[in-house]
């Protein structure tokens, strides 16, 4: 047999599993003509670039490198974020982990291919969008521009090989629990930091960004010359043929010395990972001392969301990613003092979430519905579970608001309230099933339900910005919350397990 | 009715694309140890889902120790325990707090708790083990902490569902010994198994069923009698029974 075969066929099957993955919620067929609409539609966006570029001959070399170079560094610092998740779940996942241990397949050979599938994941998704600027410009005559398929795969590689180690030194230092935790937060940071950066230009008023467009032609003043090496990987990336071989190189110099170096380190960290489960933890008295089911029910969820430090960073994560939408809002028109009305669309997502985490999440359904509790209490212990940490939570910004401008204080209040108690009440009536660990992704089960989530957040935030900018007469805007919340109520969808219990 | 009755189903249906339980009539005693079999689909898990009141009825009725399941539920609740074969624990909770909280829902004193806690997770060997989370638990841990749950509130009517699945034999081994004392202690106890060893050693009573009806029942001298098997295993008898009316309608 050839020894390749293997290698062939476990990389066949870590496709054929993603490409599952990625169709287990649409049809294949739907995905294929997704990503071939994408496509099309990225490629007529990109047509703008070749028509451009006729008249961007006043550029300077050492412009486009600079250009090229920065916007490679995003480009990368996405990567690494998704290569360190992809890394992480290589010593936690076990799946079929066993199986190709105890197979005769070479041990570098299982870390290569999974390695390996990472690089083609970030490849293949960053091609998506930017190859067809460079398929526009080979289009009209610019063919030297096709090499940036072969810079891609360099970066795809290198990111890959950074986020490796990254987590192979996160493990270290940090032994099997914590890597994982601190790996996802690390990666959302990077994550929420590459949003923020993209969004720079916007986010920034004008005259910070004046300043910052002046020190940036500063330091391009100073910098390097464009045959410097500095520039090496930008040189590489737009087709220059020896930065491009020097490259290819060195990218698949680090990355073959980086997964099979490190490939029996991987596997015994993945075993140490596998075998370190146990958690000694000093039983809380606080489900001891009971006073009621109801109590011992809303204990039990912040207990069970306390003790997951990964959930808790997933949450804060979720709701950094509307910091960009708050500097936009303050630099806009309405200025910084409607920026606060971002508090209204915060505290319903965040109620959102925990109402899902607490409804949707049960671990034990049937226990809950076998015990002697009424459905309507185990519900309403649910509610309130998610309801006051949103509102211990929500209250520094609101009492912040009253101080600042008493009726936007109390805007905020009503409206905070408003999106809290709606949100959670829409995933208390439509539980989906789901895991603690698909937060992130919970939309994905129940689009409409997301959408909605999503929908009745800005109806808050409307209902507020009327309240801030009418005064009083904004007010009765509330009252068409009114037939939202029966709706919601009305239009409830109990889950099976639960409507049993009585 | 007879008041020693613990379980009276009459006319019990259930339909999801086929009909699952049809027309199911049973009745166990106060303090039997009842062994519900039956072939794979056969309708055991769906009928025992309906007594502890998770799925809910087509048609028929249920009656614990005297109470309608159905007008009643609560109050049936507080009688019965429910331990399927797949454990219902939370991974974040340690055993202690596992116990606390099942014992709040079942309305028990905090004393009462930490007391029967401690009993049987000292039974069950997991005292040890009792600050540490579930999530680290093996599968025989986490079935003993789910039955300790379960056995916590002191049911008078034990339900389990294929409760020695995937333990080994030192924890099966456990389990059963405790459930058998529960039994000799008044606990009627009914279970569901594909281990017919156990059932024969364990069980005073037999209930056969298959597609939805109660095939045969009886003590295992009286399925012998009358299948006309006289030295037969439960095993043997089983197979001998299921595949008869499968002859039949042949």
């Amino acid at each position: 047999m050839n020894t390749l075969a293997p290698l062939r066929l476990m990389l066949h099957n870590e496709v054929r599993l993603s490409w599952r993955q990625m169709t287990a919620r649409f049809s294949p067929a739907g995905m294929t003509i997704t990503i071939v609409a994408l496509l099309v539609l990225m490629h007529l966006f990109a047509l703008s670039l070749p028509l451009a570029a006729s008249e961007m001959q006043w550029i300077t070399r050492q412009d486009i490198l600079a250009a090229v170079t920065s916007m490679g560094l995003f480009l990368f610092m996405m990567m690494v974020s998704f290569a360190l998740i992809g890394a992480v779940k290589i010593i936690y996942t076990r799946d079929d982990m066993d199986l190709l241990l105890s197979s005769p397949v070479p041990r570098q050979a299982i870390v290569v291919v999974r390695v390996l599938t990472i690089a083609i994941g970030l490849f293949t998704t960053s091609a998506l969008f930017i190859m067809p600027f460079a398929n526009m410009m080979a289009v009209f005559g610019y063919p030297r521009f096709l090499l940036a398929y072969v810079a891609l795969i360099c970066l795809a590689l290198t990111a890959t090989s950074a986020g490796v180690l990254m987590a192979q030194a996160m493990f270290w230092l940090l032994g099997a629990r914590r890597t994982r935790l601190f790996a996802q937060i690390f990666a959302g940071v990077l994550g929420v930091g590459f949003v923020l950066l993209v969004n720079m230009h916007n986010i920034l008023p004008s005259s910070a960004k004046n300043s910052a467009l002046q020190t940036l032609s500063e330091l391009l003043s100073h910098a390097p010359p464009p045959d410097s090496w500095v520039w090496l990987p930008a040189r590489a990336a737009i087709g220059e043929p020896l930065p491009l071989v020097i490259a290819v190189v060195l990218c698949l110099g680090l990355f073959v010395a980086t997964t099979l170096g490190l490939a029996n380190r991987m596997i015994a960290n993945a075993v140490a990972a596998n075998a370190s489960n146990t958690v000694k933890t000093r039983s809380s008295r606080a489900l001891t001392a009971h006073s009621g089911p109801m109590r011992l029910m809303r204990r039990k969820e912040w207990i069970l969301i306390g003790r997951d430090p990964w959930l808790m960073s997933q949450i804060v994560m979720q709701l950094l990613m509307v910091v960009p939408c708050i500097f936009l809002i303050a630099k806009s028109p309405a200025g910084v003092h409607n920026a606060w009305l971002a508090v209204v669309f915060l505290t319903g997502q965040l109620a959102g979430m925990l109402a899902w985490l607490t409804v949707s999440t049960e671990e034990a359904p049937d226990l809950l519905a076998v015990a002697p509790v009424s459905r309507r209490a185990v519900l309403l212990a649910k509610l309130q579970a998610a309801l006051v940490p949103t509102a211990l939570i929500a209250a520094l910004p609101v009492l912040a608001t009253i101080y600042i401008d008493p009726w936007l204080g109390f805007t905020i209040l009503v409206c905070s309230t408003g999106s809290a108690l709606t949100v959670s009440l829409l995933h208390v009536c439509n539980p989906t099933t789901g895991k603690r660990s698909d937060l992130s992704w919970r939309g994905q089960s129940n689009r409409m339900l997301a959408f909605t989530e999503a929908l009745l957040g800005l109806m808050w935030v409307v209902f507020a910005a009327l309240m801030v900018g009418l005064g009083w007469y904004g007010m009765p805007a509330l009252l068409l919350a009114i037939p939202i919340i029966y709706g919601i109520v009305k239009r409830r969808r109990p889950r099976p397990v639960l409507a049993l219990a009585h | 009715m007879l008041r020693n009755d613990a379980l009276r189903i009459r006319g019990l249906c259930k339909s999801f694309t086929r009909p699952a339980v049809a027309d199911l009539d049973l009745t166990i005693g106060a303090g039997e140890f009842y062994g519900l079999l039956g072939p794979n689909g056969a309708g055991k898990t769906t009928t025992l889902r309906m007594v502890v009141g998770l799925l809910a009825p087509d048609a028929g009725s249920i009656e614990i120790f005297g109470v309608d399941a159905l007008a009643n539920p609560a109050a049936a609740k507080r009688m019965i325990a429910w331990v399927p074969d797949e454990p219902l624990l939370y991974d974040k909770l340690t055993p202690v707090e596992y116990l606390a909280f099942i014992g709040g829902l079942w309305g028990m004193d905090a004393k009462s708790v930490e007391r029967a806690g401690q009993e049987l997770l000292e039974r069950l060997d997991l005292w040890a083990n009792r600050d540490e989370r579930c999530e680290g638990f093996s599968r025989g841990m986490k079935q003993k902490a789910a039955l300790a749950g379960a056995l916590l509130h002191d049911p008078r009517l034990l339900i389990l569902d294929e409760p020695l699945t995937g333990l080994d034999a030192a924890i099966a081994r456990q389990v059963k010994d405790l459930l058998h004392d529960r039994a000799r202690a008044g606990c009627t106890v009914i279970l569901t198994t594909h281990i017919l060893d156990v059932a024969e050693r364990l069980v005073d009573r037999i209930g056969i069923i298959q597609s939805g009806r109660l095939l045969t029942e009886g003590t295992l001298g009286e399925l012998r009698l009358r299948a006309g098997r006289k030295d037969s295993t439960l095993e043997d008898l089983f197979l001998h029974l299921v595949a008869k009316p499968q002859a039949e309608v042949a």
